[in-house]
């Protein structure tokens, strides 16, 4: 009996071991995979090139912006039409031919602006994820803060969803919309350049700037 | 006895059972440290490098500001134009590149806001004398004593930077305790934040400009009514969108007032937002029903023409338009006695599977929209085009009031023209046939861009 029990105690602990090392692993590949830099440029690039080859009739797939078989097999078949190598990879003179312009700026720009908003604010109702672009785009006006896209997004502490990797997080379509919607422009706030959840904030400065309006769960502030 | 012989079996046993036990914890313990070993080594290479980056970016941060303080007192002992200008122009690319070392190192914008705000507005400052000075004017008085005023302040970031440095010389890290999670986390951030301290009072700066505290605050001309009631608000509202459920959400009170309201739509949500003066329909935001395109662009300046004479705003033309998925985002402008109208815009979104207006945009509209008196061209349309090269193919011309930045309204003959398949419009002044500006349609993924 004894020995039945030590056994099942070294078996409860190997196990119980086992699980804390593999969730142990888990979790740290976890966070490097959260804070991993995508690689902004390409997934742009990538849905640039298939939004024209679907214009072009070669692509049925979704604008996701991942280079999967569906892209490769499209982008094959336009080679093979073109009289080009059909390496399914788009090299600068593919890129000629799809009239493709690759790193064109305002596409990064738009798909920074709709990871923002999808990582901040994706339960939000629509008009306060247009009130999220709206805000980086006042800031980049504004003298206070870095007058790039990029500088306003990535500014230390700026957006809490910098900070814990939920701006790698791929964004959907509504956030694209909001993204658009707010670089032509719109901006339900009025010039604001701060916003923050009452429920939630803990920063007290924050409360001390003058509230323009509350749209969904967030206030927004100038 | 025989008690006491099995008590020792079963110790043997579960010696045996421990051994393995132990053997196991230690190749676990042995995976585990070297694991944790190579992940710190990683990291420590990783620090390593973050603090090389963080300390060239300071230390060119420190290369900036000097420079600006070099050339600024320069510039103040000068009386020669055409050196000022030059000084300018190399004060202005030493505060740009400030301004982008300075958003690069790890400080949280609550301790460096009114630091950035002073190097953007320095920036902007020294751009717009700069562009002054160009055809030999000289600086006045006053604006020499401005910068003298500036100086001082950037010769007290600099001895700020300064004694920063020489604290870095002698073992500050910049990344030291950065995974903290909080924004003071060092003794570089602390240090950072003195430098606001005491330079609290940075020059108010007002110039024709970028970043000047008068363009800031752009008076609204277009809304001269009186206020009404939000009950008023909501049936102007209803007017626009009949046979739809509208529900009160917020007031905002931010350089617009307006009343904000949630328009239903057989499950179709609008945010309206309508003016406290007048009742006007300022912004109007929805997302589109779904990615079927029914109608053409044609057909969609058809409906935002009609949304917008509902709203007695007459005499709109469609100055742009540009189709993103099945949106069509469509630019409005009023036509006065054959002069396109450019600061009185209105962007209206339409959704082209039902042909809802689904956006709204009139703020630009009402911030400038007044009574003009437009002058008349003295320059004609012929020697407006003799002013392009004749490698750009001249597809259309027509004259518009086109808002000059930080210059104002100004009557330009608009035209477009080709390029090897780009589009360009120029801006030639019909007054003086001066080029006043240039814009490049650019085309990406997501639509047509004017730049």
């Amino acid at each position: 009996m004894a020995k039945k029990r030590v056994v099942k105690i070294v078996s409860i602990i190997l196990i119980a071991f086992i699980f804390v090392f593999a969730s142990a692993n888990y979790i740290s590949y976890r966070i490097v995979e959260n804070s991993k830099i995508s690689s902004v440029q390409t997934q742009a690039d990538t849905k640039a090139i298939q939004q024209r080859l679907q214009n072009l009739g070669y692509y049925k797939g979704n604008i996701d912006g991942i280079y999967g078989p569906q892209t490769t097999a499209a982008v094959k078949k336009f080679q093979a039409d073109y009289g080009l190598a059909q390496t399914g990879v788009v090299n600068s003179t593919t890129a000629d031919y799809l009239g493709v312009n690759l790193g064109g700026n305002s596409s990064n720009d738009l798909y920074l602006i709709a990871k923002c908003i999808y990582a901040e604010a994706r339960g939000e109702p629509y008009a306060g994820k247009v009130a999220v672009g709206a805000v980086i785009l006042n800031r980049v006006k504004s003298p206070d803060f870095p007058n790039t896209i990029y500088g306003v997004v990535y500014q230390p502490w700026a957006f809490t969803a910098v900070y814990d990797g939920q701006i790698n997080l791929e964004p959907n379509s509504e956030c694209y919309q909001a993204a658009q919607d707010a670089l032509n422009g719109w901006d339900p706030t009025y010039g604001c350049v701060f916003y923050y959840n009452p429920a939630t904030a803990t920063s007290q400065w924050i409360f001390s700037r003058k509230v323009v309006t509350q749209i969904g769960k967030h206030v927004f502030a100038i | 006895m025989e008690e006491k012989k099995s008590k020792v079996l079963i110790s043997k046993k579960s010696f045996v059972t421990l051994i393995v036990f132990l053997v196991v914890l230690a190749i676990f313990a042995v995976t585990f440290s070297t694991l944790y070993a190579v992940n710190m080594q990683r990291l420590n290479t990783t620090n390593v490098n973050l603090e090389k980056v963080y300390q060239r970016t300071f230390y060119d941060l420190v290369d900036s500001v000097n420079n600006t303080e070099n050339k600024l007192s320069k510039l103040v002992a000068s009386t020669n134009s055409s050196y000022a200008n030059t000084l300018l122009q190399d004060i202005n690319d030493n505060v740009t590149n400030a301004e982008v070392q300075l958003s690069y190192l790890p400080i949280s914008m609550n301790g460096i806001s009114e630091t950035t705000k002073f190097i953007n507005q320095l920036g902007g400052y020294t751009r717009t004398l700069s562009n002054k000075t160009k055809d030999g004017t000289k600086l006045t008085t006053e604006e020499k004593s401005k910068l003298k005023e500036l100086y001082n302040s950037i010769y007290g970031i600099k001895i700020n930077l300064s004694k920063i440095s020489k604290n870095i010389n002698e073992g500050y890290v910049i990344s030291a305790n950065i995974d903290a999670g909080k924004e003071d986390y060092n003794n570089f951030t602390k240090d950072f934040k003195k430098i606001k301290n005491q330079y609290q009072d940075y020059p108010t700066m007002i110039y024709d400009g970028p970043f000047s505290d008068s363009t800031l605050n752009k008076e609204i001309k277009g809304l001269n009514f009186e206020v009404v009631s939000k009950e008023q608000a909501q049936s102007n509202l209803e007017e626009l969108y009949p046979s739809c459920e509208i529900e009160y959400k917020a007031t905002s009170n931010g350089k617009f007032e307006t009343y904000d309201f949630e328009v239903d739509c057989e499950g179709v949500l609008l945010y309206a937002q309508l003016t406290k003066k007048g009742g006007k329909l300022l912004t109007l935001s929805a997302i589109r029903d779904g990615d079927d395109e029914v109608l053409s662009k044609e057909d969609a300046i058809v409906k935002a023409k009609e949304f917008l004479e509902k709203q007695d705003i007459q005499n709109m033309q469609c100055v742009w338009s540009d189709k993103i998925q099945a949106d069509a985002y469509l630019n409005f402008a009023p036509e006065i006695d054959g002069v396109i109208v450019y600061p009185d815009l209105i962007k209206v979104k339409v959704d082209l599977k039902t042909g809802k207006i689904i956006g709204y945009e009139a703020s630009t509209y009402y911030t400038n929209h007044t009574e003009r008196n437009i002058q008349t061209a003295t320059i004609s349309k012929s020697s407006a085009e003799s002013k392009i090269e004749s490698e750009y193919q001249i597809k259309n011309t027509r004259l518009c009031l086109s808002p000059i930045e930080y210059e104002g309204e100004k009557l330009t003959y608009e035209i477009e023209c080709t390029k090897k398949g780009d589009t360009y419009y120029f801006f030639v002044n019909a007054q003086t046939g001066e080029m006043e500006n240039i814009l490049k349609v650019i085309k990406t993924a997501d639509g047509s861009k004017l730049m």
